[in-house]
């Protein structure tokens, strides 16, 4: 990968304005970082990915396990939810504009339409796989209702809750951007598509190759938060590495 | 055992076909209820369609106006680029799942580059082909052939133990052990890619449409958007919704079909 | 199958027979200085508690392990360098060894299809299968078959190939009592018709006494031979007349005080 990148910096004309070499990125995002427009927006887009996110993991969780726990819920509300899984968020970004107009809520609300599919579909298998054995003992050991749910359930699902959110990180960074660059309000995204509509090729790409290092962090970020878990339950968090 | 789990979820496939009347009766009561909510409390807000008025843009578009276009057009660079995709992925991924020299190689860059959010590459390739047909078609291909190309290298590269030692015990050949043990082991994997694909290869042609193709069901939406027609973009976000629905629907029953063997695997 | 030397001639043979395992400072010795030599048609079981290295040993044979660079492997004669002609592995783990796309009849035809015709096969498929009493279930899928079945089409896989040795790694632990006790008289029948060489790994002592011409116990660390005792038990074997003769019941009682005798792991 770094071998390509200085490749690509000793081959790249500066004349072609199309494949502009690595080191006009790190100039042109120099540039947007004096100009005082960069800071704000990767503020803006961290700060959505992480409020998304975490209502996601909220969301996804809770419903993920109501319907993993009862299979009435799960029959009822089956068919509705394969449908909306298979939503393209792209899609809803002109109608939730239509509704909410370019609010911040708006952007919340399309991400997380989108990134808490993940969590709910593992956080409900996962609860669907939890072993009679493990809630007998819950009863035989008399817990209550409420003392069953903190210690016996949340725990056996937390491995399939992380797992999802594994998956769901980087959707959820992706929509965001993907709002910014449909709606051109604010964040990294707009500041893409802004630099992209005015043909001004290094700006765009040092600001994808931004984007990718904060895939990165997030993708680290995850990993590490994985090891909690998988202290007291490694078989459960292999599932799904790739 | 474990081998009882496994007789436990079996019936799972079998039960595919049967119509839950209750998740559909859900479905239509939510409809009911967006209908309801529109008369009223809703009424003053022009920018929310009743159900009616949505399926009466949707009887227009569909008649008169230009959604069957649309659709055929989406539904065609979608399918294409999934194919595209689906080829080329397969084929890196098992380069690189085969051979150990190309995973050490290319591996590092792999994870950089399947870090980079795949939607921050629209705006390179509309900078490079403008707005075309082939902005779509290249947007759609690159982000789709992801999960095919990580679901086969990885599957391939998960292969069981147990497996593998059948194949040398019987000294079955390299090719045959490709062939006959790793590939098809690997197999779930790689439909799973190619599920994740499709359903990305729709959503990112629409994507590609609203912002560098002008056509398409992605144009029909933001252009109804943009002049404020809220039953018509409702009506179009519904059959994006149904696109993405079904094209998976008939995936998951072709691949049920043929793989049947897989049982619960697949 | 290959030559008709007779009834005494050699199947397998090893000696000085040394095994590491493991990389760098964690390698380690299992298996030291091991001489042994198993007649064609026998029926060889391996004891020992586990983790003594009766697994690896077993890998050994069937070429999956190296050993070390100065120990003699052969079968038939000849060195065993990778996995050997003629020599086929039954493993413990059914589910994990058989290839859970393809049916019964496919799974068995795995080791024919390099090396058959297509008429042929079907017809050594078949035979296997109605040996191991699968004739009905041939096109079932693994995960539609009881344990007890699933292990019984992985031993018509490897009958199919004809072996000259069969090498199983307690190939009936994971099962229940009653199909192990099934799978046990069947085991012995078929090995005396089919006339295949059988080294059989297992830490149950009714099984291998029950099984057996003769006996291997391992002991120690690194492993050696405990004790090597031949059966006086008939070919025939029955699970419930066998069990109660008193030939039975002496070996039983002689391999039990040699497997739980707690010494240091010197030879005896």
């Amino acid at each position: 990968m770094g071998f390509g990148l200085v490749l690509w910096q000793i081959f790249a004309s500066p004349d072609v304005p199309y494949f502009p070499p690595p080191i006009e990125w790190l100039r042109a995002l120099a540039a947007l970082w004096t100009s005082g427009k960069l800071v704000p927006a990767v503020v803006v887009t961290l700060s959505d990915f992480a409020g998304a996110l975490a209502l996601s993991i909220v969301i996804g969780s809770v419903l993920g396990i109501l319907l993993g726990r009862s299979k009435l819920l799960d029959r009822l509300f089956g068919p509705a939810l394969e449908f909306g899984r298979t939503m393209p968020a792209g899609a809803m970004v002109p109608v939730a504009v239509l509704i909410m107009g370019y609010t911040s809520s708006m952007t919340l609300a399309v991400v997380v339409l989108t990134s808490f599919w993940p969590i709910l579909l593992n956080t409900r298998s996962g609860a669907q796989r939890i072993s009679q054995d493990r809630l007998d003992t819950a009863r035989v050991l008399r817990l209550s209702w409420w003392e069953t749910q903190y210690k016996i359930l949340l725990p056996s699902v937390l491995p399939s809750i992380q797992l999802g959110t594994r998956t769901a990180a980087p959707v959820t960074l992706i929509i965001v951007l993907l709002v910014e660059i449909l709606t051109q309000v604010s964040g990294i995204g707009r500041e893409i598509a802004m630099q992209q509509s005015m043909f001004r090729s290094a700006p765009v790409y040092g600001l994808v190759a931004l984007t990718g290092v904060m895939g990165l962090i997030v993708n680290w970020l995850i990993s590490w938060a994985g090891h909690l878990t998988r202290k007291y339950d490694p078989s459960a968090a292999n599932g799904s590495e790739q | 055992m474990s081998a009882n789990r496994a007789l436990v979820a079996r019936p799972r496939w079998l039960q595919r076909y049967r119509v839950n009347w209750p998740g559909l009766a859900v479905i239509a009561a939510g409809i009911a209820l967006w209908e309801l909510y529109s008369r009223t409390l809703g009424a003053h807000f022009d920018s929310i369609a009743s159900a009616t008025q949505t399926f009466q843009a949707l009887k227009w578009l569909l008649f008169e106006g230009p959604l069957l276009a649309q659709l055929l057009h989406t539904l065609i660079v979608s399918l294409i680029g999934w194919l595209v995709a689906s080829t080329l992925g397969f084929a890196m991924g098992l380069a690189i799942g085969i051979w150990r020299p190309v995973w050490m190689y290319t591996m590092a860059s792999i994870e950089v580059l399947r870090s980079i959010p795949s939607i921050s590459f629209v705006s390179i390739a509309l900078l490079i082909f403008g707005f075309s047909l082939q902005t779509e078609l290249v947007i759609v291909i690159y982000v789709s052939q992801w999960p095919v190309l990580l679901g086969t290298a990885g599957g391939i590269r998960s292969t069981p133990g147990g497996l593998l030692e059948v194949a040398r015990s019987f000294r079955l050949s390299r090719s045959a052990t490709i062939f006959k043990v790793i590939l098809p082991a690997a197999l779930p994997n790689i439909i799973v890619g190619f599920r994740l694909s499709l359903t990305l290869s729709i959503s990112l042609a629409v994507v590609a449409e609203m912002v560098g193709n002008p056509a398409g069901l992605g144009f029909g939406i933001v252009f109804s958007q943009q002049a404020v027609q809220p039953a018509q973009a409702f009506a179009y976000l519904l059959v994006i919704g149904l696109l993405g629905w079904g094209m998976n629907f008939i995936l998951v029953t072709v691949i049920g079909r043929v793989f049947r063997g897989y049982g619960p695997l697949v | 199958m290959t030559d008709s030397s007779g009834e005494s001639a050699l199947a397998f043979r090893c000696r000085a027979l040394s095994v590491d395992l493991g990389v760098g400072e964690a390698r380690r010795r299992i298996i030291e200085d091991l001489d042994l030599e198993v007649p064609r048609r026998q029926f060889l079981c391996i004891l020992g508690e586990s983790g003594v290295g009766k697994t690896t040993l077993l890998r050994v044979f069937g070429g999956l392990v190296d050993a070390t660079a100065d120990s003699v492997l052969e079968l038939n004669g000849e060195r065993v360098v990778g996995p050997p002609q003629g020599a086929v592995f039954v493993f413990q783990n059914y589910a994990a060894s058989l290839l859970p796309w393809r049916t019964a009849r496919r799974n068995v035809e795995l080791g024919l299809e390099a090396t058959t015709s297509k008429a042929a096969r079907q017809q050594r498929v078949t035979a296997a299968l109605r040996q191991v009493d699968l004739a009905d279930h041939a096109d079932d899928y693994p995960w539609q078959l009881s344990g007890g079945m699933q292990q019984r089409v992985q031993l018509a896989r490897a009958l199919a190939v004809e072996p000259d040795l069969l090498l199983m790694d307690e190939p009936f632990g994971a099962l229940d009592a009653m199909t192990r006790e099934n799978l046990q008289v069947e085991l012995r029948r078929i090995q005396q018709t089919s006339g295949a060489t059988v080294i059989f790994i297992t830490h149950d002592v009714d099984e291998a006494v029950f099984l057996a011409d003769r006996i291997i116990v391992l002991k120690g660390k690194p492993a050696s031979i405990g004790i090597d005792v031949m059966s006086r038990l008939p070919a025939e074997r029955d699970q419930v007349r066998t069990k109660e003769s008193p030939e039975y019941l002496e070996l039983r009682h002689r391999v039990y005080e040699a497997v739980s005798r707690r010494s240091g792991g010197g030879k005896e």
